[in-house]
């Protein structure tokens, strides 16, 4: 039964990961990532130019992997998915012109899609159908969102995001006032084990005003605490417990984080949640987040690490998705789009 | 039948070449903004015409990147898909190879806008071979390096660029609608002066390394 659903190609350059992914119905069948993350360690953060170059040059060579890898040929394709927006517009170009040579070369659909509704959809490659409703907590460098995810995933709707930084970015930017390289993220989670959470109470943001802001966070009070206290301890000649930081910062973000989370399942009557995107990939959130789903009675699914970061088998879950349920492709002259919103699934 | 593609202008240029060098079919769009839009139509109509290809052709530049890229990534993957080679061809050599055919024996300069008020240029002797580029600069410093009486510049903004001295040849057609795309096929086809189908990338990018 497998073999009579479509092979999807699917490819991601919203931001410094080339990737392909190749999916039948919900088998994984390649993940490949090529990424120019280390080519923008130096500048402290993803340059876009760099990025571009970098996904002309992995394009190829990745896909030819993807192949190998899934032991499938390009010919072999039945539909193509690529990422349309939201990312950087010069790195979505080369992931949309590839995408539309394929499929013109090939003679199959393509399926222009929405990056962050793939993070939430990409679950269903390593847990089967998505729930549904569920609620997707969708957390990276770029952004950080809560979302009702209903109707098979046709209807996305935002029920909250960062009124300032995304989550990953307060990862990042803390790592930096910490001496850490970029991106922060993993290099937080690292330094954590070795420290207490509960050292330093920093800030939980946007706690104080839940009426006006229920499902909101807001990280950037948290990046101001942080450097004020690592500069008191500078300026009393203290050295700066990296570790201790880290777990506390670390604390504060997977704190806010899962209590939005947890609150806007209770009150949506909602039994499911799905964590996507770079920062689901954190230790102390996923812990944190299974313990009090698992207290409030909610079905939590986080994806493994691997497919939480940017890759192509999101994007090709996706577009398997909407092959399977007929939707209809999208037109060969569709836009990318750099601020494309989550309600739109695809072109 | 060759394939030539090129985005190197606010053209999005797609055409087909037969061994003999002649047009088979020829598509275009102008507009600097949407050449991964309009790529898609364009290649759907010129394959559905000419389906069986055997080389891919395809601008390098130097031209705006981020519109050079489009045209490049849809060459090679055209390339994977059929298991054909995917040739570069400088775009100014495209440019120049167009020129000849109406001022032939002459030597020439090719210059097209680069914005920051530079320019991409290549110069070329009379046997058509080019000697030096491509680079990019100021408009002045090239005609400074450039001392034939016959040169020849392109493109609609360079002329404003470039002061008296080099009597610019006034070419009525503007520089996008030369059409880089027949241009590079048939440069392909010649065999001559192929490169990697890699973006002449003739600037950084611009960045600024963090302290810490
Ligand atoms: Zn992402």
């Amino acid at each position: 039964m497998t073999a009579d659903l479509p092979l999807v190609l699917g490819i991601e350059t919203s931001c410094d990961e080339t990737g392909i992914g190749l999916v039948r119905g919900h088998n994984l069948l390649a993940n490949e990532i090529a990424s120019s993350v280390d080519e923008h360690a130096r500048f402290g953060g993803v340059v876009p130019e760099v990025a571009s170059r970098a996904h002309l040059e992995a394009m190829e060579p990745a896909l030819e992997r993807a192949c190998t890898q899934a032991g499938v040929r390009l010919s072999d394709v039945d539909a193509v998915a690529v990422t349309a927006g939201p990312g950087l517009v010069g790195a979505l170009l080369v992931g949309v012109a590839t995408a539309k040579a394929l499929s013109v070369g090939l003679g199959v659909p393509i399926y222009g899609v929405n990056h962050l509704a793939s993070h939430v959809v990409v679950d269903e490659l390593q847990h089967g159908e998505l729930p549904d409703p569920t609620i997707g907590l969708l957390v990276s460098g770029g952004h950080s969102s809560l979302l009702l995810v209903a109707d098979d995933a046709a209807r996305i709707e935002p029920l909250g995001q960062t009124l300032d930084d995304a989550a990953g970015e307060a990862f990042d930017k803390v790592a930096r006032l910490l001496g850490l390289p970029f991106p922060g993220g993993p290099w937080i989670d690292r330094m954590a084990a070795d420290g207490d959470p509960q050292a330093i109470g920093f800030p939980r943001g946007l706690s104080t005003e839940r009426d006006r802001y229920p499902y909101d966070f807001s990280f950037s009070g948290l990046k101001t605490a942080v450097a004020r206290w690592v500069k008191a301890r500078e300026a009393a000649g203290e050295p700066v417990p990296v570790a201790d930081v880290a777990a506390s910062v670390q604390e504060a973000i997977a704190d806010v984080l899962t209590d939005r989370l947890v609150a806007a399942a209770v009150d949506h009557g909602v039994g499911h949640a799905v964590i996507g995107g770079g920062v689901a990939a954190n230790s102390r959130l996923r812990a944190m987040a299974q313990v009090r789903c698992d207290a409030a009675g909610i079905e939590l699914r986080v994806p493994r690490p691997a497919l939480c970061t940017d890759n192509g088998a999101m994007v090709a879950a996706l577009g398997s998705r909407l092959a399977r349920s007929g939707v209809a492709p999208s037109p060969l002259d569709f836009p990318t789009t750099s601020n494309l919103p989550v309600t739109r699934r695809s072109w | 039948m060759i394939l030539g593609i090129d985005t190197s202008s606010a053209l999005t240029s797609v055409a087909v070449v037969d061994d003999a060098g002649a047009i088979v079919i020829s598509r275009e769009h102008e507009d600097p903004r949407r050449h991964a839009e309009v790529i898609g139509p364009l290649l759907a109509e010129v394959i559905a015409e000419v389906p069986a290809i055997e080389v891919v052709a395809c601008g390098v530049g130097p031209g705006p990147y981020t519109g050079l890229r489009v045209g490049i990534a849809s060459a090679l993957a055209l390339g994977a898909v059929w298991g054909v080679p995917v040739h570069g061809l400088c775009s100014l050599d495209a440019v120049a190879a167009e020129l000849r055919a109406e001022q032939a024996g002459a030597p020439l300069s090719v210059a097209t806008d680069a914005r920051r008020s530079e320019v991409y240029w290549a110069t070329y002797d009379a046997a058509g071979h080019r000697v030096e580029g491509p680079r990019v600069g100021r408009a002045e410093a090239v005609e400074a390096r450039v001392s034939v009486p016959h040169a020849i510049w392109v493109a609609r903004r360079v002329r404003e660029l470039v002061a008296a001295g080099v009597e610019p040849v006034d070419i009525d057609v503007p520089l996008d609608a030369h059409g880089t795309d027949t241009g590079a096929t048939a440069s392909a086809l010649a065999g001559r002066d192929l490169l990697p189908p890699r973006p002449l990338y003739l600037r950084r990018p611009d960045a600024v390394e963090s302290a810490r």
